[in-house]
C-alpha cells in the first residue's frame, strides 16, 4: 500500500513536469505522452530500489532522454493510456523567431535534440548530460555544435516573424507519430 | 549564452508551457498497465519475478509453527475455510535458508555484470553455465551471454534483434543441442522464430509465420528436437522448423493443440473450459499413444505436466497427484500453482502471518523439505522468483547477490 500510494503521489505532483519535458525531448504531444507513460511504467517497476536508492525524478528524466535517444516506439507494447488532442500546441509559440526554432528543432537527429534539451532546458552540464545520455563530454560537446550549427543556418539570425503557424503543423506532420 | 543559445532556451521554455496536462486518475491507469505488463512478462519470460499482493480471495491454509509443515499435514486442525483470506500458507517463522538446507544445489554470485549492468539468469546450458540476458545499454537491444559460474564471466553469444514493428518482445529463451532459440511476435500478425549459437554468434531469423490475428498472442513452448525446432502457436497448433531455417512444417493432427514436452503435445492450452484440466488430454506424436488426466467434479483450475496434474479441490485446498488420480497430496500453498511443480516436486510459494508477508520457499513436495529464499518483503508486495522454463533453474537477486538453485542437484 505504501509503495503504492507514494509512486500515485508522485505521479500527481510531478507528471505535468515530466510532460513538459517530455514534449520539448519529443516535439509532439503523443510522443512526449508515450515518453512519460513509458518512463513511469518503468519507475512503477523499480519503484522500491529506486525510491530507497535514487531520486525518482531523475530517474523518469533520465529515463524519458534514453528512450527518445534509442527510438525505443519500435519496443514499444502498448498504446498510452490516455488520449492528447491533436491540435499542434506549438501554433501558440508567441513569436516568429521561436516558431522558427521549433521547426529547426524538429530536424534534428533525436540525439541532438536530446543534448540541446539537457543543456538549454534542463540546464545540465555537458558532463552531467554525458551522464544521462551514456555517452562521453566530448560526444555531447561535438553534438551540440553540429545541433548549433544547424540551427544556425536554420534560424538566421534577424529572420523574425516570417513563416506564420503553418510552420509548425508541417513540423508536427514530420515527428508525429506514425498509426 | 549568444542569441542563437538565448533564442533556443526562450523557446524550449515556452513550448514547454504549450504541453498538455495529464489527465487525471493517471496513477490508477498507470497501475492497470504496469499490472498488464507484469502479467505479460509473466507468461512471456519464465524467470520473471512476480509481484505478490496481500489480500488475496484463495482461502488459506494454516501449517503451524516452523518450519513449514510437510504437505498433507494440517496441525492445528482448523479448517481453511476458518482461517482467512491469504493466499499462501501461514508460519510464525520461516524455514532454514536454502543454503542451509540444500547447499550442495546453492549457489550466490554477484547480482551485477560487467560495468554495474543487471543481467537476468534463463536456464542452465550446463552444470557450470547459465544462459543469461544483459541489458545492453538504452541505445542498444539486449544481448544473451553465457555466465560461468566457476568463473564469474561473461561470454556473449549474440544480440537480440528486435526489428521493426515488434510488439512482443523476445521471449521463452530455450537452450537445447548447441543453440538458443525463441521468438517474437509483430503488428502485422506474424510470429517470428530465432536461433543463436551458444558457442556465439549472430542471430538469425529461423521462420517467419503467419499467426492468428490476437492482440498480445505469439508463439510459445519452444523446445529444439534435434536439427530442429519445435513450437506452438498459443491460439493453437504445433510445428516443427528445421533449426537452421526452412520450411515450417504444422504437426499432423495438431490444430488446438499445444507443446507439452516433445513428443508430447497436447490440450486444451490457455482457455481450459470447466470440467477440463490444462494438457488433460496429451498426445504422444512419435507412438500415437494418448492420455487423459482423471479430473473430479467440482476441481477448479486443474493444470498438468507429462505426469502430474495439480488444481484446487472443492473444498478450496490445492492437491497434486499423478495424472491417473493416484497418489494424491495436498499441496502446502494452499492454492494451486499457475504451473504443475517443477519436476513433479518443486514449488515456491509465498507465507504469511498475521496478514503481512514473511518470506517465499522453495519447498520440495517428494521429501516435505522447505528452504526460505531469502526474499525480502516490501510492504505488501514481494517479488516471487519463478523456476525457468528448464524446469531446473531457480535464480534470483537478493541485495547484490544473485542466488543461483539448481534443482537438479536436490535428491
Amino acid at each position: 500500500m505504501e509503495a503504492d500510494s507514494r509512486f500515485a503521489e508522485f505521479v500527481a505532483e510531478r507528471g505535468d513536469a515530466l510532460l513538459r519535458y517530455g514534449y520539448v525531448l519529443a516535439g509532439n504531444p503523443h510522443d512526449a505522452a508515450d515518453l512519460v507513460q513509458e518512463a513511469l511504467l518503468k519507475l512503477r517497476a523499480a519503484w522500491p530500489r529506486v525510491r530507497l536508492k535514487e531520486n525518482p525524478e531523475s530517474y523518469a528524466r533520465t529515463t524519458m532522454a534514453r528512450l527518445h535517444v534509442a527510438a525505443w516506439r519500435l519496443r514499444r507494447r502498448e498504446q498510452p493510456a490516455w488520449d492528447l488532442p491533436e491540435r499542434a500546441h506549438h501554433d501558440a509559440l508567441p513569436s516568429g523567431d521561436e516558431q522558427a526554432m521549433w521547426r529547426a528543432l524538429a530536424g534534428l537527429p533525436r540525439r541532438q535534440r536530446a543534448v540541446l534539451v539537457l543543456r538549454y532546458y534542463e540546464q545540465l552540464s555537458d558532463a552531467e548530460i554525458a551522464g544521462v545520455l551514456g555517452i562521453s563530454r566530448e560526444t555531447v560537446r561535438s553534438q551540440a555544435s553540429r545541433a548549433l550549427d544547424k540551427l544556425r543556418a536554420a534560424v538566421p539570425e534577424g529572420n523574425g516573424s516570417g513563416r506564420g503557424p503553418r510552420s509548425g503543423e508541417r513540423a508536427a506532420a514530420r515527428t508525429g507519430r506514425v498509426r | 549564452m549568444n542569441d542563437l543559445e538565448e533564442t533556443l532556451r526562450r523557446t524550449l521554455g515556452n513550448a514547454a508551457e504549450q504541453a498538455p496536462r495529464l489527465p487525471g486518475g493517471l496513477p490508477e491507469r498507470l497501475e492497470t498497465g504496469y499490472r498488464r505488463r507484469r502479467r505479460r512478462a509473466r507468461t512471456a519470460l519464465a524467470a520473471a519475478a512476480v509481484v505478490v499482493v496481500a489480500g488475496g480471495t484463495a482461502a488459506g491454509l494454516r501449517v503451524g509453527a516452523s518450519p513449514v509443515a510437510a504437505p498433507g499435514t494440517d496441525p492445528t486442525g482448523v479448517s481453511s475455510a476458518t482461517v482467512g483470506t491469504e493466499p499462501g500458507p501461514r508460519a510464525d517463522a520461516l524455514p532454514e535458508p536454502v543454503g542451509t538446507v540444500w547447499p550442495q544445489a546453492v549457489r550466490t554470485v554477484p547480482a551485477t555484470g560487467p560495468d554495474g549492468r543487471d543481467f537476468e539468469p534463463l536456464a542452465f546450458i550446463d552444470d557450470r553455465t547459465l544462459l543469461v540476458t544483459m541489458n545492453a545499454g538504452f541505445r542498444k537491444n539486449d544481448a544473451l551471454y553465457a555466465y560461468d559460474l566457476d568463473g564469474r564471466t561473461f561470454r556473449k553469444i549474440a544480440d537480440v534483434p528486435i526489428p521493426v514493428g515488434t510488439v512482443i518482445s523476445p521471449s521463452d529463451f530455450t537452450v537445447g543441442n548447441g543453440h538458443v532459440v525463441w521468438w517474437t511476435a509483430s503488428a502485422d500478425a506474424f510470429g517470428q522464430i530465432w536461433s543463436a549459437p551458444l558457442a556465439g554468434g549472430e542471430a538469425r531469423l529461423v521462420a517467419d509465420k503467419k499467426i492468428a490475428d490476437v492482440p498480445d498472442k505469439g508463439l510459445g513452448s519452444l523446445a529444439v528436437i534435434g536439427d530442429r525446432i519445435a513450437f506452438s502457436e498459443q491460439e493453437g497448433g504445433v510445428y516443427t522448423v528445421p533449426v537452421q531455417g526452412g520450411t515450417v512444417e504444422a504437426v499432423p493432427d495438431s490444430a488446438g493443440m499445444h507443446l507439452l514436452d516433445w513428443p508430447w503435445i497436447g490440450g486444451p492450452g490457455l482457455r481450459v473450459p470447466a470440467g477440463e484440466a490444462r494438457f488433460g488430454r496429451i498426445r504422444n506424436v512419435e507412438t500415437g499413444e494418448t492420455d487423459t488426466a482423471v479430473i473430479r467434479p467440482g476441481e477448479r483450475s486443474v493444470t498438468c505436466d507429462r505426469t502430474t496434474c495439480s488444481g484446487t479441490s472443492p473444498g478450496g485446498r490445492g492437491f497434486h497427484r499423478l495424472r491417473d488420480g493416484s497418489q494424491e497430496k495436498e499441496l502446502p500453498g494452499g492454492i494451486s500453482p499457475v504451473e504443475p511443480p517443477a519436476r513433479g516436486r518443486f514449488h515456491v510459494v509465498t507465507v504469511w502471518n498475521e496478514g503481512s508477508i514473511l518470506g517465499v520457499v522453495l519447498q520440495d513436495l517428494a521429501t516435505g523439505t522447505s528452504g526460505g529464499l531469502g526474499v525480502r518483503p516490501e510492504g505488501r508486495y514481494v517479488r516471487k522468483p519463478r523456476i525457468g522454463r528448464d524446469g531446473r533453474l531457480l535464480a534470483y537477486p537478493v541485495g547484490d547477490e544473485m542466488y543461483v538453485i539448481d534443482l537438479a542437484k536436490i535428491q
